[in-house]
């Protein structure tokens, strides 16, 4: 066995009895093979009294080499840092008094309860293996005081002593989970903050974070004020809690006070109880403040402004409020107001159930690359369901863009679920070879017919056009050079123009990169190009983007190549950033987008009409009114629809938003519940202000960067969960009234069996079905339409 | 059916992808240029004042379109009540110049105008900052073409420097007000009843 030796904490006792001197002093130690994956490290615990001086020694040592990582140590710096075990220790150690060895992926859960703040008691850790029962695992007690690394560790961060950070007590146990937290994926539950999941399932984080669970902050802050104390800095917070809170709802008055005059709203904010509270209470700045804003100001004064603006501006200060409440878990308001929104209509079903808004509302879980890794045994093969990992994946995304790479190689099957990795790295090498002759096809065309040669090179002069304007506001597509970076004119803007917001952050390997993503900002100065249409492509990234493209062309020749396409593409190779394995996923994404481009427009059509009969099913009163606006073809959905949102969002937003949609979850088209979540989100505003169908349009495409996704998702899964009720509450009705009836009189059964009924709507059954819709186009011919 | 007000002027600009309608578009409304628009998809409109023939205010309501073909077939639903349509090609663009003919007639059979025969276009050549050797569409075939079309009027301009934008926006809201009041007035004539187009001063001026 090879093993090295990545943390080491000395003075870790057992205390059999409670007689202090029966104490057993001892190590923490944990090892990796290098060879292996991170969780199958092991940890070890053997007491002192076993070894002799020189192996206390060189563990003493390790206790202050390993014995306090830093927060910012990942598996792989830590593994590299390593050095190698000193063997004749394992051996020597092994089965004495106590003494014991487990994998950290074995673990269940471990409680790390924390010292009391006057050392009255040590802190101390509980392991709990997963086959509980079996095997009983002692208390182990950090004694701080006589440890030198965790002695050495608080010295340090006294001297960097932050009074406003109020982050958890340092103790020793810190420093075991933060070495832990890097090998496996380690989960604090709400239930008990002092216990922490290792690899859990979904199902356990669910249920280890019960709704009844009141904020931790907001309690200690009322106990503190509670206790009579003067106006500390606790008590204060605690107000400007308060304060924050109804401040969003006092904006949310004003926001929905379209057309009110100045002395409306001001009389609005002076009899807010709020607004009375906080004047008894304090002498607080705040209502002047929001008066004085410069975007309240406006619509004091200018009442009759564009009605589009107002509209949006109300849901602007309404999505913050919801943000705010998201951001600060007041978890009951958020899910009443979801209630209230999207909630069953009481004459004809029940509300969600619990369980239901438990699972849509908790997204706190990610798949993160610890997890990712748990999920795998030995030959690099899924040892848990796709239902799992897709579970994950759609309530919690995927942690980091850099485990994207990995995880979207599975989701737009490149790689089958159940492959190993001997068999994904042979499917690697084959997709290379048939990639590389579809590329050599077009690269080295010849073409006996006129008009077919006139074809193929439009095709490429279009594909050249819009890959050129191809997101060139994202750092690796921005500058038209060899190696994408600014040319070295001028000494380097200042590093202050990041933006991010709007700069994905991946790619840490190239640290030459961060200038050109610093450069982020709009710059239309900043002229690279002569005159649009005439430059050579030079930015590599760009390249690589038309050559995947132009290969796509002749791969899929009935097709070809439509506008739109570049920009769902653009994605996938920011995150896989490789063009053999970006062609594939771009492939397989377009099996099930390709019905969209299609050139009788069928496709895109069928989903509008999708989009329609939906709207009229769960929000008839928004579809109402649309029809009155002339809005009834929803219209205004289709570049939404075209391209799956992406001139909506951020990329990164994009990035979270699609994964979501790929994994089919609940159904092969999300996105169209995605889609109606947007609609029931904006209907007040539409319903409220927009009466005619260009300024609904106009309305639509403004929405982009003003949307929260997680909201919507959220909206969507709930639209869905009522949906699909819906649909089986009408196939009962329906069949008890078939039932009910003679049905060779059919006498009234005539609205039961009417095929108007949405039941019988071959749209919205499809909606059910979780298998991807593909439509093909029709065999090209000269005189297709292009 | 429709409701349309009928003091907004309704203006559809169509070409082939890349030949510059956003651009134009946006330089005419908000005076900019940038490199980075994408392709348009779906459709998308600016709406700006204009004054014509300095006595007469409207709003003009200007419409840019997606330029890949197969995507004309849903453009029915925005070219419907439309008052002129601009017609753009890339001077350093051939196939977009020979393409312009079945722009227009695309144009016709979807925004079904009352009097096609009568309805007002404009031609205009985009790019023409470009070099002189990148040009590659004579003025004289630009001419002779927007002859053919009825004698359409006709501008080079650069969306990019700003050439000419201002000039042909000019002619296209007067041609266009021009359709709107004809618009009016044909309905005028079927029901007896007026319809107010908001001008500053109310002139019944046009009948031709």
């Amino acid at each position: 066995m090879f093993s090295k030796i990545i943390f080491c904490k000395s003075k870790v006792f057992i205390h059999p009895s409670s007689v202090v001197t029966e104490n057993i002093s001892g190590f923490i130690i944990i090892t990796v093979d290098p060879n292996q994956s991170h969780q199958d490290a092991l940890l070890y615990w053997f007491p002192e009294n076993s070894l002799n001086s020189k192996q206390l020694d060189w563990l003493n040592d390790a206790d202050l080499k390993y014995g306090k990582p830093s927060v910012s140590s990942t598996a792989s710096s830590l593994t590299s840092n390593a050095q190698p075990m000193d063997d004749s220790i394992l051996m020597d150690t092994k089965g004495t008094y106590l003494s014991f060895t487990i994998k950290l992926s074995s673990l269940y859960s471990i409680e790390f309860r924390p010292p009391s703040s006057s050392g009255w008691w040590f802190g101390s850790i509980i392991l709990h293996p997963r086959n509980d029962g079996l095997v009983t695992l002692p208390v182990l007690f950090f004694h701080d005081d006589v440890c030198p690394s965790t002695k050495q560790k608080q010295k340090a961060l006294q001297k960097n002593f932050d009074p406003f950070n109020a982050g958890d007590l340092y103790w020793g146990g810190i420093d075991l989970q933060l070495v832990m937290s890097q090998m496996v994926d380690l989960q604090r539950t709400k239930v008990d903050p002092n216990f922490w999941l290792i690899n859990a399932s979904l199902e356990a984080l669910r249920n280890f974070s019960s709704k009844d669970l009141k904020d931790v902050r907001t309690n200690n802050s009322e106990g503190y004020s509670a206790s009579g104390k003067p106006k500390d800095k606790k008590s204060s917070k605690g107000f400007w809690d308060k304060w924050e809170s109804t401040k969003w709802s006092i904006m949310s008055g004003i926001a929905t006070a379209t057309a009110k005059s100045e002395e409306y709203m001001t009389k609005l904010v002076n009899n807010h109880p709020a607004v009375k509270y906080i004047e008894q209470n304090n002498d607080n700045p705040y209502v002047r403040n929001l008066l004085k804003n410069p975007k309240v100001q406006e619509i004091q004064n200018d009442f009759d402004s564009a009605r589009i603006y107002l509209a949006k501006w109300s849901l602007g200060v309404k999505e913050e409020a919801n943000k705010y409440k998201l951001d600060n878990q007041l978890n009951e308001s958020y899910r009443k107001m979801l209630t209230n929104d999207l909630g069953f209509d009481v004459d004809t079903d029940s509300s969600f159930t619990e369980e239901e808004l438990n699972r849509v509302t908790q997204r706190n879980f990610p798949l993160t690359q610890q997890k990712w890794e748990s999920f795998f045994d030995s030959q690099g093969r899924l040892a848990v369901t796709t239902g799992e990992v897709k579970d994950f994946i759609f309530h919690g995304g995927v942690d980091t863009m850099e485990l994207r790479q990995e995880v979207w190689l599975f989701l737009l099957e490149i790689y089958p679920w159940d492959s190993s990795k001997d068999e994904r790295d042979q499917i690697d090498e084959t997709l290379k070879e048939v990639y590389n002759t579809h590329k050599f096809q077009w690269m080295t065309q010849t073409f006996e017919d006129d008009k077919e040669e006139e074809y193929w090179k439009d095709q490429l002069f279009r594909i050249d056009k819009d890959v050129k304007r191809n997101d060139r506001h994202v750092g690796i597509f921005k500058y038209n050079t060899t190696d994408g970076k600014p040319e070295n004119t001028q000494p380097s803007k200042p590093r202050q123009a990041f933006d991010q917001s709007e700069v994905p952050d991946i790619e840490q390997t190239e640290d030459n990169d961060n200038q050109a993503r610093n450069n982020f900002d709009d710059n239309d100065n900043e002229d690279v190009e002569s005159i649009d249409g005439h430059w050579a492509i030079r930015n590599p990234h760009l390249i690589i983007l038309g050559d995947i493209l132009k290969t796509y062309n002749i791969f899929n020749t009935n097709l070809g190549y439509v506008q739109g396409m570049t920009d769902l593409l653009s994605p996938i190779y920011y995150i896989v950033r490789d063009e053999v394995k970006a062609f594939w996923c771009f492939v397989h994404f377009m099996d099930r987008m390709e019905r969209n481009f299609l050139r009788d427009q069928s496709g895109i059509r069928d989903q509008m009409l999708t989009m329609t009969e939906l709207c009229q099913l769960m929000l008839p009163q928004l579809s109402d009114h649309l029809n009155k606006c002339d809005s009834s073809n929803l219209f205004f959905c289709f570049r939404m629809l075209l391209v799956w949102f992406k001139r909506e969002f951020n990329f990164e937003d994009i990035c979270g938003i699609w994964e979501i949609f790929w994994t089919d979850y609940y159904s092969s088209q999300f996105q169209l519940f995605f889609m109606l979540a947007i609609l029931q989100k904006n209907s007040e505003p539409i319903i409220n202000n927009l009466n005619q169908f260009d300024q609904v349009i106009k309305y639509f495409n403004d929405l982009h960067n003003t949307m929260d996704w997680r909201d919507l998702m959220i909206r969507a899964e709930l639209l869905f969960i009522r949906f699909e009720k819906l649909m089986s509450l009408m196939e009962r009705k329906e069949e008890l009234a078939r039932s009910e009836t003679d049905p060779s009189s059919g006498v009234n059964n005539k609205e039961a069996s009417s095929p108007q009924l949405p039941i019988h709507s071959k749209h919205l059954q499809l909606l059910l079905s979780k298998k991807i819709i593909v439509r093909k186009e029709e065999t090209r011919t000269l005189d297709s339409i292009r | 059916m429709s409701t349309r007000k009928k003091n907004i002027l309704k203006v559809i600009i169509l070409g082939d992808s890349g030949v510059g309608k956003t651009s134009l578009m946006h330089r005419y409304v908000n005076d900019k240029y940038s490199q980075q628009y994408k392709a348009t998809i779906g459709a998308d409109f600016l709406t700006k004042e204009v004054n014509i023939d300095s006595d007469k205010i409207a709003t003009m309501q200007v419409w840019d379109t997606a330029g890949q073909e197969r995507f004309q077939s849903l453009g029915v639903a925005f070219y419907r009540g439309a008052d002129c349509c601009v017609l753009v090609y890339d001077v350093t663009n051939t196939k977009s110049f020979q393409n312009i003919k079945s722009w227009r007639d695309e144009f016709l059979v979807h925004a079904n105008v009352s009097s096609p025969e009568t309805f007002p276009f404009v031609l205009l050549g985009n790019k023409i900052d470009a070099d002189d050797s990148k040009k590659v569409v004579s003025n004289k075939a630009a001419q002779d073409l927007a002859a053919s079309l009825g004698n359409i009027p006709l501008f080079f301009t650069s969306a990019k420097t700003a050439i000419n934008v201002d000039t042909a926006f000019q002619e296209i809201a007067r041609s266009a007000l021009q359709q709107n009041q004809n618009d009016a007035d044909a309905f005028e004539d079927d029901f007896n009843d007026a319809i107010n187009i908001q001008l500053d001063n109310d002139t019944n001026s046009c009948s031709c």
